[in-house]
């Protein structure tokens, strides 16, 4: 067996100690009829030989590196340093367990604070937890701290996050007997601010308020948080955390609670996941947030140190009390969020940010002089835009593919009215050429 | 850290060149923003080409940040170092045995993370074309497909990103199937009172109650089992090898009476390293179970995650698994997008793709035969320990164990005043890693020692050694005990004054 660093004779004089002649002799507690029947037959392969099977699956992937890809839809192609490898790759960090043993698990528990501390100020809100398992299910797990501090179970979501994370949602918030009603805009790619507002009423515990939304658009939403305290209504709002260096923070527009998918901070798309959950909020919600928590304190001899705390909301304490399961989170991704943070510093996220916003909003001037091409948002966007085509999305989509170019992602699937309709994402990654090529691709199709 | 001979262990003071260097590493106010200096950045970005463009569309709608987020401005050596040395105020397993019980801290293989760094795996975006990610789908297909062979149940779901989610989504699988058959009353979970805490928060999270079964002798009380069983019930969620280590041996009586009043049992397979090629759960009755990647199957636990906890299920129940789930057809491997019954998404795409390649990639090392021997290791480890250990402490879990057994010291607490806590902190001063301390919650000043098969022999007699030495500290020595740690980078915590005084960023005012 591989990694076994037991010899025969070891095991064999270890069974000796303990009366037995074989390994299987210490299973004798497992009764005949619980025994496997599908068990064997799993071949093992040496390390040669997965290296080189791995290396031919992952060949019949294609990844950003084929294409000049504009894909987002809430992972986009961002820059990935290169001390985040190297530093998330020290075993130290890696192969240890969660920090309950803070005497010797220092290294984990200061970064979870500097985390926290990052998280909370892009949020602009005064707390942070040390992760949950990825965006969609922060956004469920805030609805329920919603309906905890509100008392009430009703939920109030425009139509336009991501798909996916409405079924999420749904998973999350019905089994709880939580109801959740979509705001659904009349043409699905604007929202009516004022409409939305009147349907903002006292029997609801929250209102979700994606910023960006889905299909890019950015919405100063202070008008509606106010509206909805005065209701007594929490606002969670959904967010891109790259784009918090250049866009007011929730926490200033009125948020009480913010969430964000965070692998856009320094971790690779790995196909969806791991990712990395965000959520932040006011002060007062401390005591209803998911997760764990990690605080300063000092040690015996008074050396400032942390721990992690405010652990009696927590399943290993609270059991069928806890108001959520979660245990493992995504430790190590918050650390990789934690490095780039840092390596970015204020002023790198900033110009980060503005070169997504640059980037995107030239896209979108070159597109809406394309005779049969339309930018749809009416309102402000940061780095993705939905832009109407002049025939169908997936003809469009599947001929500029031969190119390698991925423009976009198809609205067709999920928005009936949209079969022409593709969502683009622009990152600081894009060169001056590549949206070039984007725009001149384009070009073969314009309507004559 | 390294392991210390007892002599210096008693003095503070050491000449240890690796412990006072720890030592004084700790004394520095170290947080990232210690070292911010403003204007100091570690980024380069190429330059900008679009300077014409400006925010005048965002600063109209008061959407322009004007305040900073106050983020640390350093450079990158000094990200380098810092991280660097918080790297050394850690234990990981490659630093030593990590005997934490239910958490299974077996070494994490280098090729695992060598086989997750490849392009074509870590750059794949989840919006590609199915026919563009056909590596990946196959590699998921096939280790679902291993699954299912280790561990006898017909289809799982790879999405749920750990443990507790695999819990979630086998509990709406049990909602799902209980509505289908009109059996709206059930609201019941039945649980041991050994249960891990995510099984009673899992059924909460659900709108179920979760209702305690008693122990005796290890395992489930069958008395009290029959005694609450009644039309409500939905089912029963148990660890089995249980938290105490005990192969519960009922296990088929125990689900033919969940089965007969029409409810579904749920296997927590986070002790699954204990009963490869051994035991199978779908063959033992069981008809849902998540299993936790990141333990058995050797992914790293990443000081809190990312996991992976897979949920399978047995024939009948496949249409209520979490979609999409990759199939295969004769155009190669495609996503189905799942049936009405399905209890919907839990990931906000597919789940922990870089987790499950690590899995993958450990159970194509090993195969069958490997795996099986893995649980014959762990399982010879521990009764191996347990039997060295049972002269000096009272241990609570009969023989034989399987992966991990547990200590009580109730009757050290009793007669010396000292607790499972004082015995956890004394081990950081031996160099290891303490175990789980307090759980299962049915025994007091519970110890909870897992032997995972990655340890050398030698590796395991130093700790039973260091544990001997420990039991002698207890009887002449109990203040070494209440110090400890003395040779840990930091001493003990207040962590009361974490809550009093609450301090949970570096700005908190
Ligand atoms: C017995 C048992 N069940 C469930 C879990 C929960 O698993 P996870 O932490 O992956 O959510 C754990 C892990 O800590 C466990 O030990």
């Amino acid at each position: 067996m591989y990694y076994s660093p037991i010899t025969e004779s070891q095991k064999s004089d270890l069974l000796a100690f303990l009366g037995k002649e074989k390994a299987s002799d210490l299973f004798e507690d497992i009764p005949k009829s619980n025994r496997p029947t599908s068990f064997d037959g799993l071949p093992s392969l040496s390390e040669i030989d997965i290296m080189k099977s791995s290396k031919s699956f992952a060949s019949k992937n294609k990844n950003s590196d084929d294409y000049v890809s504009f894909l987002g839809g809430g992972i986009g192609d961002h820059y990935i340093p290169s001390i985040i490898k190297h530093i998330a790759g020290r075993s130290e960090f890696y192969s240890s367990y969660t920090p309950y043993q803070p005497e010797i698990s220092q290294g984990n528990l200061r970064v979870i604070f500097e985390f926290q501390t990052m998280i909370s100020e892009l949020m602009g809100l005064d707390i942070a937890n040390a992760s949950l398992y990825d965006g969609a299910s922060a956004l469920a797990e805030a609805c329920v701290v919603a309906i905890n501090a509100k008392k009430k179970f009703k939920v109030l979501v425009p139509d336009r996050i991501p798909p996916n994370y409405k079924e999420v949602l749904k998973t999350y918030l019905e089994p709880k007997g939580v109801t959740i009603d979509y705001f659904n805009s009349e043409l699905f790619y604007h929202f009516n601010v004022s409409d939305f507002k009147k349907k903002i009423s006292e029997e609801y515990a929250a209102a979700v308020l994606p910023y960006p939304d889905f299909f890019g658009n950015v919405i100063n939403f202070s008008e509606i948080t106010e509206y909805a305290a005065s209701k007594n209504v929490a606002s969670i709002f959904l967010c891109n955390p790259t784009s918090l260096a250049l866009l007011t923070s929730p926490g200033e527009l009125g948020a009480d609670i913010a969430v964000a998918e965070g692998i856009n901070l320094g971790i690779a798309n790995f196909y969806g996941g791991p990712g990395l959950g965000l959520i932040a909020a006011k002060k007062e919600y401390l005591r209803l947030l998911p997760g764990r928590i990690v605080g300063e304190t000092v040690d015996k001899e008074g050396k400032t140190g942390y721990v992690l705390t405010f652990q009696t909301r927590e399943q290993h304490i609270r059991r069928e009390k806890s108001l959520s399961n979660i245990c493992t989170n995504q430790g190590l991704m918050a650390l990789c969020a934690t490095l780039f943070l840092s390596y970015m510093g204020p002023n790198g996220l900033r110009k980060a940010a503005e070169q997504c916003y640059k980037k995107s909003e030239y896209l979108k001037n070159e597109c809406s002089k394309l005779k049969g091409f339309e930018v749809l948002n009416r309102t402000p966007t940061y780095n993705e835009f939905l832009l109407s085509l002049p025939t169908d999305a997936e003809h469009i989509l599947s001929r500029l593919k031969k190119k390698n170019i991925l423009a976009g992602l198809s609205m067709a699937p999920y928005y009936k009215s949209a079969k022409n309709v593709i969502l683009i994402s622009v990152t600081e990654m894009k060169s001056q050429i590549e949206l070039n090529l984007l725009i001149d691709a384009l070009k073969e199709f314009e309507e004559k | 850290m390294t392991t210390q001979t007892t002599e210096n262990l008693k003095k503070p003071e050491t000449n240890d060149e690796t412990v006072s260097q720890t030592n004084e590493l700790s004394k520095e106010k170290n947080l990232i923003y210690d070292y911010s200096l403003q204007g100091k950045s570690a980024c380069r970005l190429p330059s900008d080409f679009l300077p014409q463009i400006n925010f005048n569309s965002l600063e109209k709608n008061g959407l322009l940040r004007t305040e900073k987020p106050r983020l640390p401005e350093v450079s990158e050596i000094e990200i380098v170092r810092h991280y660097t040395k918080l790297s050394k105020l850690n234990y990981g397993i490659d630093d030593g045995f990590y005997p934490l019980g239910s958490c299974t801290m077996k070494y994490n293989p280098k090729i695992n993370e060598d086989v997750a760094s490849i392009d074509g795996f870590k750059n794949a975006h989840p919006h590609q074309d199915e026919s563009d990610c056909q590596g990946t789908l196959a590699l998921l297909y096939d280790l679902e497909k291993s699954l299912c062979k280790i561990f006898g149940f017909s289809a799982f779901s790879l999405q749920p990103s750990a443990g507790a989610q695999g819990e979630y989504v086998g509990l709406l699988i049990m909602k799902a199937y209980h509505k289908n058959n009109k059996n709206l009353n059930k609201n019941v979970i039945l649980i041991p009172d050994s249960a891990h805490g995510t099984n009673p928060a899992s059924v909460t999270g659900v709108g179920w109650k979760a209702v305690n079964v008693k122990t005796i002798d290890g395992q489930m009380d069958l008395d009290d089992l029959k005694s609450k069983l009644n039309d409500d019930v939905a089912g029963l969620m148990i660890t089995n090898p249980n938290t105490l280590g005990v192969y519960d041996k009922n296990i088929a009586t125990i689900t033919k009476l969940i089965h007969d009043v029409d409810g579904l049992v749920y296997w927590d397979g986070a002790n699954a390293n204990a009963i490869m090629g051994y035991a199978s759960p779908a063959v033992s009755g069981f008809d849902i179970c998540h299993l936790n990647l990141h333990k058995t199957f050797s992914t790293p636990h990443g000081g809190g995650g990312p996991g992976a906890g897979p949920v399978g299920v047995v024939e009948s129940l496949i249409k209520y698994l979490p979609a999409p789930r990759v199939i295969r057809d004769k155009n190669g491997y495609r996503y189905d997008k799942g049936t009405k019954d399905s209890v919907g998404r839990v990931h906000g795409f597919f789940g922990n793709i870089g987790i499950l390649v690590r899995a993958y990639t450990y159970i194509r090392s090993l195969g069958s035969e490997g795996l099986k021997e893995v649980s014959e290791n762990t399982v010879l480890l521990a009764n191996y320990m347990k039997k060295k250990l049972e002269p000096h402490y009272d241990i609570v879990t009969p023989s034989p164990c399987k992966h991990e057994f547990i200590i009580s010291l109730k009757r050290e607490k009793k007669e010396y005043g000292i607790r499972a806590l004082d015995v956890a902190k004394r081990l950081m001063d031996y160099g290891f890693h303490p175990p789980t301390i307090y759980f299962p919650l049915i025994v007091p000043e519970a110890l909870m020692i897992e032997t995972p098969e990655s340890e050398p022999v030698a590796e395991i007699d130093k700790f039973i050694e260091a544990m001997i030495k420990i039991k002698e500290e207890i009887i002449s020595e109990p203040n070494l005990l209440h110090e400890a740690p003395i040779k840990a980078p930091y001493r003990r915590f207040d962590e009361a004054r974490a809550v009093k005084q609450p301090k949970l960023t570096y700005f908190w005012t």
